[in-house]
């Protein structure tokens, strides 16, 4: 019946057939094996294959009530000194270790040949920073530190959540490793706690797989040592920006870093994302920037908090609220329709999103269990700023108005003249997750970037619908406040 | 010694066991990577690449005679991957080797290898165990883990699909634009 095309094929088979082995084939298959032999002294595997000039920087990002959303930052940095400039690169930390706001602690764990240091902390009101060294780390492996957990002595949970961390992962052959974990204090925080921290160990592989080691580090706070108390200062301004109001209410400064109270008039016809380059100035050159990349957590509906360096130890006599750039999207455009059979856009920021393809893909875990995704790539304007963010909420529904799980987002494009693939894989609890960074290239092409998400394979009732969370268009004017 | 031996041995880590049983798929492996890359370099590199993640994951196969197929799916998931990847950001890197892009006798059969590149991954899957790889049904329905009928049906449809590029009007020469624009 299909004889023509069989022929084809035949002919094509003979053309295979006649393909040269290449007599260095072998070579090939040895550096298989060796490369698997090195890996064999940690069980544990994590797909960055040439990523070993680089360093990543996790950056979790546990909103306050909401579950923690987080998002992955990826910097080429050769050494480890940057990495201890970065994280010391908290202008309001600086000043604070400066004006000796900073108390030794020194509290050690030793399991799995590895030692967790704890060696100073900074507290006020608001906030606990914890500094960290990790020793012995065995020069095959990378680590890092994923969850952690403060505990009352009583071994109760200690009403916090982490809010910005930056946590690098270790390189080949490195054997100490220098953090920091940030706490929001949601009640007070007893004298004597415990930290909790689980270390992942990583070797690259194809595979998401690592070890853990658990550390339980004892702290005491010394009496006296963080007393001061936060300033407030009232501002309750409005400005106007391409009809929308914005309200800053106050501004909390506290030792280790300030917080602005933002309100968005309900009555505004876009929703407001974030400020691309808010900060605080005092008029005399000095500048205190947003310290978890300009990024607006939502309270309420209205309500919100920026994040900033703190401006606790200069105390200004005068200081200004200086941004020129909000990202924001009209409301009515927020949920994004998809037609998933006819694979288009059909409501939603429609001048700035297109659906590229939709794609299936399999996922094959550990257990070589397989799981059948929905892959959707989103060409997305101005995307490059907004690199390793999340546009949509996790929840997304279909037709039937049934609620499912986005399983994984990721971008695509050229980043630090190479091209990552990021992943992050979720579960459905949102409480376990996985990161892919995958391939890096050197690149001499223009490539368009990609936002994709991938959802499980399975019956939609057509069409589904996305709520963006974030989004890369910006209204650009200049405003300078005078709040203090 | 016998392939199911082999991979116990391989099981234990001997690297010369390992070594053996990847010697004996090379040119089947090579000539899957070759069908999708069409050049020796990346070839090569998927050979490799699989070669690591066989070796790392070969605890997990409990039936020897499963071997093969499972070798195969891990360098065919590899290409579909790679491809994926790659046509994800607008990049067709495949740079065939020069001897093949010189002859111009080869130009029709290039184009129908294009014409093979465009259809949907699991129908090209299907397409070279076939013609590339000369499997059996079975043999294709072990490595994708689909049923026999469904392979049996993706194999006509995949014949559909090829008839229907051959004989819609300068099908080829469409498949070949693309990737020229691609480029």
């Amino acid at each position: 019946m299909y004889e023509q095309e069989e022929k084809l094929l035949s002919k094509m088979k003979d053309r295979y057939e006649e393909i040269p082995i290449p007599s260095h084939i072998d070579f090939a298959i040895n550096a298989g094996i060796q490369k698997r032999n090195k890996k064999r002294k940690t069980k544990l595997v994590f797909t960055m294959s040439a990523l070993t000039a680089s360093i990543l920087i996790l950056i979790f990002v546990g909103s306050i009530r909401v579950s923690p959303t987080f998002a992955m930052y990826m910097n080429n940095i050769p050494g480890l000194s940057k990495v201890i400039e970065i994280i010391n690169y908290d202008k309001g930390l600086q000043s604070a270790v400066d004006h000796g706001y900073i108390q030794s602690v020194d509290t050690k764990d030793e399991k799995d040949g590895m030692s967790f240091t704890v060696d100073q902390v900074m507290k006020d009101e608001s906030n606990l920073i914890i500094f960290f060294t990790i020793n012995n780390i065995d020069r095959s492996d990378q680590v890092t530190v994923r969850e952690t957990e403060l505990l009352s002595i009583d071994g109760e949970k200690i009403d916090a959540s982490r809010i910005y961390a930056i946590i690098p992962q270790s390189e080949k052959g490195q054997t100490t490793l220098n953090g920091r974990i940030d706490y929001k204090l949601e009640g007070e925080l007893p004298k004597e706690f415990n930290l909790q921290a689980q270390v992942y160990q990583y070797t690259s592989g194809p595979e998401w797989y690592n070890e853990v080691s658990t550390y339980s580090l004892p702290i005491y706070l010394v009496d006296g040592k963080f007393e001061k108390e936060k300033e407030m200062i009232q501002i309750h301004k409005t400005v106007e920006i391409e009809n929308q109001m914005i309200t800053f209410d106050e501004l909390e400064i506290y030792p280790t870093g300030s917080v602005i109270n933002v309100r968005f008039d309900p009555n505004n016809s876009k929703k407001i994302f974030g400020f691309n380059d808010l900060q605080i100035l005092d008029g005399e050159g000095n500048k205190w920037i947003q310290t978890d990349k300009n990024s607006y957590y939502d309270l309420d509906e209205t309500n919100g908090v920026l994040y900033l360096e703190s401006s606790y130890f200069e105390n200004p006599e005068e200081l200004f609220i200086e941004f020129s750039s909000i990202r924001a999207l009209e409301k009515e455009d927020l949920d994004l329709t998809i037609d998933l059979t006819n694979k288009t856009v059909l409501d939603g920021p429609v001048q700035q999103i297109s659906l590229i393809e939709v794609s299936e893909s399999t996922l094959e875990n550990s257990s070589e269990e397989i799981t059948k995704y929905h892959s959707l790539y989103f060409k997305v304007e101005n995307m490059n700023n907004m690199r390793f963010s999340d546009l949509f909420d996790w929840r997304f529904s279909d037709g039937d108005g049934e609620e499912f799980t986005i399983r994984a987002f990721g971008t695509s494009g050229p980043y630090h003249k190479s091209i990552s693939d990021y992943t992050i894989m979720m579960d459905e609890n949102f409480d376990r997750y996985s990161e892919r960074l995958s391939e890096f290239h050197l690149l001499n092409r223009d490539i368009t970037d990609f936002y994709s998400i991938e959802i499980l394979k399975q019956e939609y009732e057509n069409p589904i619908t996305f709520k963006i969370k974030d989004f890369p268009t910006t209204i650009n004017e200049d405003f300078l406040i005078k709040i203090k | 010694m016998e392939l199911d031996q082999l991979v116990k041995q391989a099981q234990k880590q001997n690297d010369e066991a390992f070594y053996e049983l990847i010697s004996i798929h090379k040119n089947q492996l090579y000539k899957v990577a070759y069908s999708y890359f069409k050049n020796e370099q990346d070839a090569l590199d998927a050979l490799q690449e699989v070669t690591y993640r066989a070796y790392f994951k070969i605890k997990k196969v409990q039936e020897p005679q499963y071997f093969s197929t499972w070798l195969i799916r891990i360098m065919l998931n590899y290409c579909t991957d790679e491809m994926n990847r790659r046509n994800k950001q607008e990049m067709k890197m495949i740079e065939r080797d020069k001897a093949a892009t010189m002859d111009e006798h080869l130009l029709a059969e290039l184009e129908f290898d294009d014409l093979i590149d465009s259809l949907d991954p699991k129908y090209q899957q299907i397409i070279k165990l076939k013609y590339v790889n000369d499997l059996t049904i079975s043999q294709i329905s072990e490595v994708v883990q689909y049923p026999e009928g469904t392979v049996k049906t993706w194999l006509y449809k995949s014949l559909k699909l090829i008839r229907k590029q051959l004989e819609s009007e300068g099908g080829i020469s469409h498949v070949r634009a693309r990737r020229e624009i691609a480029k």
